[in-house]
């Protein structure tokens, strides 16, 4: 019964983990699915922000030249060596890290390093093309070793061009002007020209510098278009100025997510700001990992909780049965415990063995309770219990049914010889007696016993059998053991 | 009980393992261990006292082109009055074996300057800074580290060698009466997309290209890799021949490309397909000169590296700083109708 019941227990716990595990994964499942969509959603309405916001810082660059260009312009003086001068003052305080002029006759204001570029890059012949402001594609600068890109503005009186403004600017101004607390380390800005399909960085990425040219021949057999969006598609809208600015691709294990910006005076160049998509994910999936831990300690603790309320019920359970089967003050067991073992070792017993039922009492029990108190007499029952239980160890089982008698059931098959000595040895082991106090006590006993399958055929005419006989010792003055066959 | 509690823990342990094991990425070990015999520092001018000691760490030892820079170096030494050291890694990308010898040549040796064809961009960084801002003037040649903690770096503009060189593939393919209507494919090859040298001539032949070719002629999109092996590099144009029947040019972004090209063409006769390529290897020299082949090749002026460097490092020395970080040391295209000049002022040096 006891073994049943561990199963059921084991059997409910599998149960509960496998419960566990599907609601687990069932939560992480939509849980996943609810990140993915509110990501790509949420995605596109932060690449738009980044998007206005990176338009925004390369308007500003822009504005910075066009307006010290319309300065000079309403002057009338048309020095340009103190234009030059005041301009070099604007350089702390302006994301340009260099500004220069150039006339109408071609003399340029500004650092040999710059004279170069111009010349080397031919940006006066090209801005000459443009209509008002002109942006160089990014070049290696003489002056700074890095790619860079020069803005030239048109300086203009009177409807009349007296010369041109520039100012270079490090590739990373776009990104630091634009940069935001909210995914700026992982938000990549570059420039893109999707004829040529090449790209320069304006961030660092990891130890490639800004300003570092690349193109997508070397990496577009490795995209792979998400959600409908083709990047080839991407780069045909992108030519064509038109919608949708937004891909999702993969690209070596990681999503990303890009938008594109046009850029007014630098043709065929457009801003690209990238996203991993995984960095905003990520911190969904970080929450989700949190809560997938919790549910997991959960179940730990759970299951520790049911571990310990099974134990503490199994020991609850063994004390129960200690108590109901045994004699709370001898620890022998009690009649019912006594019946139901000695029925069941009867029925162990091989055929034609002997065994033996004997009724035990002490002799003028009451008499000690009287002279001695009620703990005088508890101590002779456990002394009494004691010295049976060790006469019959592994012979027998005995048990106390009531005040001062005991049963006593020998399922060895030991002789009446052999019981006689061990009753003997009893007799001289309680005479012996002494209580705590050091007062001696000899204590006897009576007994009657009676023999299977000699004396009765079945256990309820045993135990009748050895009543008689205890009947009998006592009537013959007590302090001694009748054996039923000599009675009867 | 016991058994229960234990399975339950071996769940829970083994599902937070999983999750770590989901979040935490195997770092990469460096690369770059490759052994390599060090080219120690020797003299190539004639050492005297009281002179300037310049030591020049180059990236390999072992090629002509290094051979020309490091005669620059001598030339300049010589005339200039110095005394010039050059020492290298026999392998390529070993910037560890640099490292080493630049804070050799620094500390031990008592360099007066230092010339560095850096292996590495971005792991010589510190290094280079290191000896910059102790007063030690630091000149790059062939190759730019990243930031700006050095003198002056004399090198080639890539960008701009990769413009010149569509630049030419449009002549020649102009100069063979090719038609602008005709559809045809253009095929790109380079070492690997590690090297920012390559990846510049790419980009600045993509965007010449695309600005000034006519629609129908294309750059594919498949760039071909060949890590610098040459039998890689002419598989790599017999598949491209094979798989594009329309090729017409192929451009080589630096010298084992262009050889693999040269060496596929000839291979299959393809002479009506144009090569332009980087450097001037034996079999692109013979290209170029073959009457039946419109081959072109775009040589660097490494010499002048070599020169220009030790004469700025001196003048560093002596007080006069250059303005600039950067100089061009310039590209010239050698063609058919150019090439005998070029190799009798080569055969002059």
């Amino acid at each position: 019964m006891n073994h049943s019941r561990t199963a059921s227990h084991f059997k409910l716990l599998i149960v509960y983990l496998l419960f566990c595990v599907f609601v687990l994964t069932s939560v992480a499942a939509s849980l996943n699915r609810l990140i993915k969509r509110s990501t790509s959603a949420q995605i596109n309405n932060i690449l738009s922000l980044m998007s206005e916001k990176v338009d925004t810082a390369f308007g500003m660059m822009v504005d910075y030249v066009t307006e010290a260009a319309d300065i000079i312009s309403a002057d009338e003086t048309c020095n340009f060596d103190a234009y030059y001068d005041q301009l070099q003052q604007t350089l702390d305080t302006m994301p340009y890290s260099s500004i220069g002029l150039i006339d109408s006759e071609g003399n340029i204001y500004g650092t040999n390093g710059e004279k170069l570029d111009i010349e080397k890059q031919e940006l006066i012949e090209k801005a000459e093309l443009a209509d008002s402001i002109y942006i160089s594609e990014p070049y290696r600068s003489s002056v700074t070793g890095t790619n860079m890109i020069t803005m030239i503005a048109p300086l203009e009186r009177g409807g009349q061009k007296i010369g041109s403004l520039y100012a270079n600017y490090y590739l990373e101004t776009i990104q630091n002007l634009a940069s935001t607390n909210i995914l700026s380390e992982n938000t990549f800005v570059f420039l893109m020209n999707p004829f040529s399909g090449n790209y320069v960085s304006c961030s660092a990425n990891g130890s490639v510098p800004a300003g570092t040219w690349s193109n997508i021949r070397l990496i577009k057999s490795d995209i792979k278009g998400l959600n409908d969006y083709d990047y080839d598609v991407w780069l045909k809208n992108m030519r064509e100025n038109a919608e949708p600015n937004l891909v999702n691709y993969t690209l070596k294990k990681a999503t990303y997510t890009e938008a594109y910006v046009g850029i007014d005076g630098m043709k065929n160049w457009f801003i690209v700001i990238q996203i991993p998509l995984a960095e905003l994910s990520g911190t969904m999936h970080q929450y989700a990992w949190g809560v997938g831990i919790c549910a997991a300690l959960l179940i730990f603790a759970t299951l520790l909780l049911a571990g310990h309320l099974y134990n503490s019920e199994r020991r609850e359970n063994v004390t129960l049965q200690d108590l109901s089967e045994h004699d709370p003050l001898t620890g022998l067991y009690n009649r019912r415990a006594f019946d139901a073992h000695m029925q069941d070792i009867f029925k162990e017993i091989p055929q034609g063995d002997i065994s033996t039922f004997m009724f035990f009492d002490i002799d003028k029990f009451k008499s000690v309770n009287d002279n001695y108190g009620h703990d005088a007499g508890d101590q002779v029952l456990c002394f009494v219990a004691d010295a049976l239980a060790e006469a019959f160890d592994g012979t027998g089982i005995a048990a106390r049914i009531g005040g001062d008698e005991f049963n006593v059931f020998i399922y060895a098959p030991l002789t009446v010889a052999n019981l006689d000595d061990i009753l003997a040895n009893l007799r001289r082991n309680l005479k012996n007696f002494k209580l705590e106090d050091g007062t001696t006590l000899p204590i006897s006993f009576c007994a009657g016993l009676a023999v299977y399958p000699q004396d009765a055929h079945d256990l309820k005419f045993l135990t009748k059998c050895a009543d008689e006989a205890l009947y009998h010792a006592k009537e013959a003055g007590r302090n001694d053991h009748h054996w039923y066959h000599d009675i009867s | 009980m016991r058994k229960i509690l234990l399975s339950a823990s071996a769940i829970l342990l083994i599902s937070v393992l999983f999750l770590c094991g989901c979040s935490a990425e195997s770092k990469n070990s460096p690369q770059n261990t490759a052994e390599s015999t060090i080219y120690d520092f020797e003299p190539v001018t004639k050492i005297k006292d009281g002179q300037k000691n310049i030591y020049v760490v180059l990236k390999v030892m072992n090629s002509q082109y290094w051979q020309d820079i490091i005669d620059g170096t001598a030339a300049a030494g010589s005339e200039l009055g110095c005394n010039v050291y050059v020492g290298g890694p026999s392998g390529e990308g070993d910037w560890q074996t640099q490292k080493e010898m630049l804070d050799r040549a620094v500390n031990e040796l008592g360099a007066d300057a230092v010339l560095l064809a850096p292996s590495d961009s971005s792991s010589l960084v510190q290094e280079t800074a290191e000896i910059y801002s102790s007063g030690i003037p630091v000149i790059l040649v062939d190759t730019i580290v990243n930031g700006e903690s050095y003198n002056t770096c004399y090198m080639t503009d890539n960008l701009q060698a990769g413009e010149l060189a569509a630049e030419e593939m449009l002549e020649q393919l102009v100069s063979k009466g090719t038609d602008e209507k005709e559809e045809l494919s253009i095929a790109i090859q380079i070492t690997s997309t590690a090297s920012q040298t390559v990846i510049d001539r790419l980009a600045g032949f993509n965007q010449y290209w695309a600005a000034n070719a006519p629609e129908n002629w294309k750059v594919l999109d498949e760039v071909k890799l060949n890590n610098g092996d040459k039998e890689k590099a002419k598989q790599n144009c017999l598949d491209f021949m094979a798989q594009y029947p329309d090729l017409k040019g192929v451009f080589g972004c630096n010298n084992s490309s262009t050889v693999g090209f040269v060496n596929g063409l000839t291979e299959n006769n393809r002479n009506d397909i144009v090569l332009v390529g980087f450097d001037y290897a034996d079999e692109t020299a013979a290209l170029v000169a073959s009457d039946n082949f419109s081959a072109s090749t775009i040589v660097q002026n490494q010499y002048s590296m070599g020169y220009e460097g030790v004469k700025d490092a001196l003048d560093v020395l002596n007080g006069k700083k250059s303005e600039y970080k950067f100089i061009d040391t310039g590209t010239v295209v050698i063609n058919h109708g150019n090439y005998r000049e070029y190799e009798a002022e080569v055969d002059k040096k």
